[in-house]
């Protein structure tokens, strides 16, 4: 969306005052704040094994307890927020990206489409958690791997989406304008579909954002996620699980981490839909 | 005076859902270098269809030209490649459109729009075309250009976004301009203003105008000769002083008759009853037959040619033409 500073002024000011926005950007931003801030806020280092503390339950000098080796396990949420949020950002990235290319030139080149769209149907046939895994388990277990199998697992909605609003935008006159004008296919595309779908297309990346942490997690938990000893939120909970009796706060803590960022984006998520959809509307 | 724009028996049909359907049927006209010319009839009457084709709008797979040609300065229009038809599009022929509430992409300020045009064919740079875009703008007579230029199309008023769509069409001095119910959309009183634009833009800069329009008056003001269509074809053709005197077509009084006058009270306008036929359905003998107020029976049993009717003029309506 290209704005002008006083638009932008009154999105952000409408943004401000929706209260679901403003609880998510909350939440998110103490998340990432945490997560750049890892090293000055977690007293221990998050890897380095003190077989002596192991088990401690949360107390003042380790307020989410000890797991198995004697880690803190506060600090490993807090790095673990670095990889878990990164996956997060980078699967609403590239799935947005590709997505969004894909879904303009499917609405721009009919015939395309018509293939296009099919192998979209075949992929979101499968449930996502499904083809993830497939896909890390063929990658193997690296953030990298992850991070691509999510993106491509998420693709297909995004283009979808982005498909839709373009195929409205398409019957506009400004675009039959365009034309007019000796613009081609490609410059229709990128120029005015593209931007027209820029609102759904935003909304939608914050919630593949939030669905991103919650599937890395499960695939930690199920043993394809990103490989121990870095820390991620899902890796936590998995090598939390063989003491979840004993340690309950070993899975807890990460537990409500994935919780809480997943709200935090949805809400957002909310928050920019309200503002942004169906049309970017700012009143003067 | 030479043709700028000559149409020849031009046919446009398109693919319905039980085969193909004329639009545009056997349809001739021509345009001469600094003409004006309304193409005047109802909706479905092949108006529209028929300034689009110029320029090759319709959408390729689903379109098909039986016959014709159509001849712009030298070119087969109907041969050109993608390219060389881009490279007419917005530089040689410009168009305007009705509704210029959707003619403008929101989310573009008016000087990327305007720009637009000139980046793609004549290659100024982002500052030369944006100084260009202030100047169209006063060109086109909106008030604070400068600061105008940079605001988005959901803060100017119809007649306003009217203005930056002519503006945006004359950006590279088109030598032809079609118009497309440019007015019908805007409140009485900016009719009349963007009309005065037009007419002026039009002897400044020399260009040919294709006015299409259902509106009479439109027509009698801007147009220097005079289509009517109805129903997919050409019905009658004139210069339009002749074409208000004295129409020849039945149909044109119709249309003619159907504006109300302002010296005598009525009740109730004159209409003309029924309505425009289903262009998939076929019909014997005159179109216009079945709703024509003098039909004779030969009407309805040959289809009647466009045969002359006076000076520069043609009529499709062979009992008015052979007994004027």
């Amino acid at each position: 969306m290209q704005l002008n500073p006083r638009q932008r002024y009154r999105l952000l000011r409408k943004l401000a005052r929706h209260r679901s926005f403003r609880i998510g950007f909350i939440i998110i931003a103490i998340m990432v704040l945490a997560a750049l801030l890892a090293p000055i806020i977690a007293q221990y280092d998050p890897i380095a094994m003190r077989i002596r503390f192991r088990f401690r339950p949360p107390q003042a000098a380790f307020p989410f307890g000890t797991d198995q080796f004697g880690r803190d396990v506060f600090s490993r949420v807090v790095y673990g927020a670095r990889l878990s949020l990164w996956i997060g950002l980078a699967t609403a990235l590239i799935s947005g990206l590709i997505g969004a290319f894909l879904g303009v030139l499917s609405a721009q080149y009919r015939k395309f489409d018509a293939l296009l769209m099919r192998v979209m149907d075949a992929l979101m046939a499968v449930p996502a958690i499904l083809l993830a895994i497939g896909l890390t388990a063929a990658l193997g277990p690296h953030t990298s791997s992850v991070i691509i199998a999510l993106s491509v697992a998420y693709i297909p909605r995004t283009a979808r989406i982005v498909r839709g609003s373009a195929l409205v935008t398409r019957e506009l006159e400004f675009i039959e304008a365009a034309r007019v004008a000796g613009a081609s296919g490609l410059r229709i595309m990128l120029r005015h579909l593209l931007p027209n779908a820029m609102g759904p297309l935003l909304v939608q990346s914050t919630f593949v954002f939030a669905y991103a942490i919650l599937a890395e997690a499960a695939l930690s938990f199920l043993g394809v996620g990103p490989s121990p000893p870095t820390p991620s939120w899902g890796n936590i909970i998995s090598e939390g699980r063989d003491h979840s009796v004993q340690a309950w706060w070993i899975m807890l803590f990460p537990g409500i981490a994935i919780s809480l960022a997943t709200l935090g984006m949805n809400l957002l998520g909310d928050g920019l839909r309200d503002v942004l959809d169906p049309r970017l509307k700012v009143e003067t | 005076m030479s043709d700028l724009l000559e149409i020849d028996n031009l046919t446009v049909q398109f693919r319905g859902d039980a085969g193909w359907i004329t639009a545009v049927d056997d349809v001739s006209l021509n345009l001469r270098e600094g003409e004006t010319l309304g193409i005047v009839g109802e909706s479905g009457s092949g108006k529209s269809v028929t300034a689009l084709s110029i320029l090759r709008l319709h959408t390729a797979a689903t379109t098909r030209h039986p016959t014709g040609r159509i001849t712009y300065a030298g070119k087969d229009m109907l041969a050109l490649t993608p390219r060389q038809l881009r490279a007419v599009r917005g530089r040689e022929i410009a168009m305007i459109f009705q509704d210029p509430m959707s003619s403008l992409n929101p989310v573009l300020t008016i000087a990327d729009q305007i720009s637009e045009t000139l980046r793609l064919h004549q290659g100024l740079d982002a500052a030369a075309s944006r100084q260009r875009a202030i100047e169209l703008l006063e060109l086109v007579r909106i008030p604070d250009a400068r600061r105008r230029v940079d605001e988005y199309p959901h803060r100017l008023s119809g007649g306003m976004r009217q203005r930056v769509m002519i503006a945006i069409a004359i950006a590279c001095r088109p030598r032809l301009l079609i118009a497309d119910e440019p007015t019908t959309a805007l409140d009485v009183t900016i009719q009349a203003q963007i009309l005065d634009l037009l007419r002026e833009l039009q002897s400044s800069l020399g260009m040919s105008v294709i006015l299409i329009s259902h509106d009479m008056g439109v027509i009698a003001e801007f147009a220097q000769r005079v289509v009517v269509m109805y129903a997919g074809r050409v019905v009658e053709t004139a210069p339009v002083k002749d074409l208000f005197r004295k129409p020849v077509h039945p149909y044109t009084e119709g249309l003619l008759a159907a504006i109300p006058k302002l010296d005598v009270d009525v009740v109730r306008l004159p209409t003309i009853r029924g309505s425009i036929p289903d262009p998939a359905q076929h019909i014997q003998g005159c179109r216009y037959g079945p709703r024509c107020p003098v039909v004779l029976s030969q009407c309805l049993v040959e289809a009647p040619a466009l045969l002359p009717a006076g000076p520069a003029r043609f009529a499709r309506c062979p009992p008015r033409v052979a007994a004027p």
